[in-house]
């Protein structure tokens, strides 16, 4: 009895964050962008500052999660302090690549489909364009798909056998697409633990 | 942060100003609908809009980029708009516009039910404590992580998630009284 509770309230909550994730905003005016940049002037920054502040962002952009990765970090950045004397363009790229690749998650998309022929994964993250299928694991009597996902927000659906567009059952969030199709939201943290919901 | 955005700043501190239009562009939307929700207004909601990207952009060399922008640049668009309640006594014109039953915008398709819900819940959030209820739009409506609900709001994500579970609690009991008065 307290446990059906307790479901009852997490539903409940989740019901209404859907609620708020799916409410409808207004749209901007159209002029605000132009207004905004008839406003600013470029800014002034000497040459040193510019080098100072490259090499801020390069240092701030790796996050230090281990001591092997500080010390790899802190190669990279002496190779690229040797770089920015001749070049600051050469630095930056490379250390914010490696801080890319390390906050991705892993994550599991499932579906419990066992009619279905084929499913595909579609949404924001591969611009809702079909292609990437689901493979059917037999042992989770499932359609599974595993993505590295980068740490934000996502919607996505999957789609049945080309044609039915349904949203994931076991997703915390599901929003109201505008046409008439629910979306299920994925937020992906930093860190591993990735998918959370409330 | 992303990297393309780290990236993207990084080139307007170093002059080249026309690479603003690109977060303005990108954030105009939530900050627009974060100041209809401050002050009930078209107009005032545009003005702070701008102020907000103006500001941000003064203030962009004490940025870090190791955090995420929009949580700051929200943050200067609630000061701004705290300011603009403070100035205009705006908390009293916000009573009068909901004591007008202001119609929220509708949401295009979906069930009715779900929409009426989706009234109810829109009505409902204006009625919870500005705190709990940006609390609740950072997290579901943008998506944001604990951390950057509190970076936003200026508490620690500890303190956001306990806001963030307050605020849905405060909703469900106010949605379950709203149901029981119909």
């Amino acid at each position: 009895m307290k446990n059906e509770n307790r479901d009852d309230l997490d539903r409940d909550l989740r019901r209404i964050a859907g609620a708020i994730a799916g409410l409808p905003d207004r749209e901007p005016p159209d002029d605000v962008i132009d207004a905004v940049m008839a406003r600013i002037e470029p800014k002034r920054v000497s040459r040193l500052g510019l080098w100072w502040r490259r090499m801020r962002i390069s240092a701030a952009a790796v996050p230090l999660q281990a001591a092997s990765a500080a010390a790899v970090v802190v190669l990279v950045l002496l190779g690229a302090f040797a770089l920015t004397h001749r070049n600051p363009e050469q630095l930056i790229a490379p250390a914010l690549t490696r801080a890319s690749a390390e906050s991705a998650s892993m994550v599991v998309f499932t579906l419990n489909a066992p009619d279905a022929s084929k499913v595909e994964l579609i949404g924001s993250f591969n611009h809702w364009r079909p292609g990437d299928m689901m493979s059917w694991d037999n042992s989770r009597k499932a359609w599974v798909a595993s993505l590295n996902l980068q740490r934000g927000r996502y919607e996505y659906a999957f789609l049945v056998d080309g044609q039915k567009v349904v949203p994931d059952p076991n997703a915390l969030i599901n929003r109201d697409d505008g046409f008439g199709n629910q979306n299920s939201v994925l937020i992906v943290e930093r860190n591993p633990g990735h998918e959370t919901g409330i | 942060m992303s990297g393309a955005e780290a990236n993207l700043i990084h080139e307007i501190l170093a002059g080249d100003a026309e690479a603003y239009a690109v977060l303005v562009r990108r954030y105009q939307r939530p900050i627009f609908n974060l100041m209809l929700r401050m002050t009930y207004s078209d107009e005032d909601a545009k003005d702070l809009t701008q102020d907000t990207f103006i500001r941000a952009y003064e203030k962009l060399e004490q940025f870090k980029t190791s955090r995420s922008f929009f949580p700051w640049l929200y943050t200067i668009g609630m000061n701004l708009a705290r300011d603009f309640q403070r100035k205009a006594k705006a908390s009293r014109v916000a009573e009068e516009a909901l004591s007008r039953d202001l119609d929220p915008p509708e949401a295009v398709g979906g069930n009715p039910h779900g929409a009426m819900e989706a009234k109810k819940v829109r009505l409902l959030l204006d009625k919870l404590p500005l705190d709990y209820r940006e609390a609740l739009m950072l997290r579901f409506h943008e998506g944001l992580s604990m951390n950057e609900v509190g970076h936003a709001l200026g508490i620690s994500a500890s303190g956001a998630k306990m806001r963030v579970h307050r605020g849905l609690s405060k909703l469900r009991e106010m949605l379950g009284s709203k149901t029981h008065e119909e």
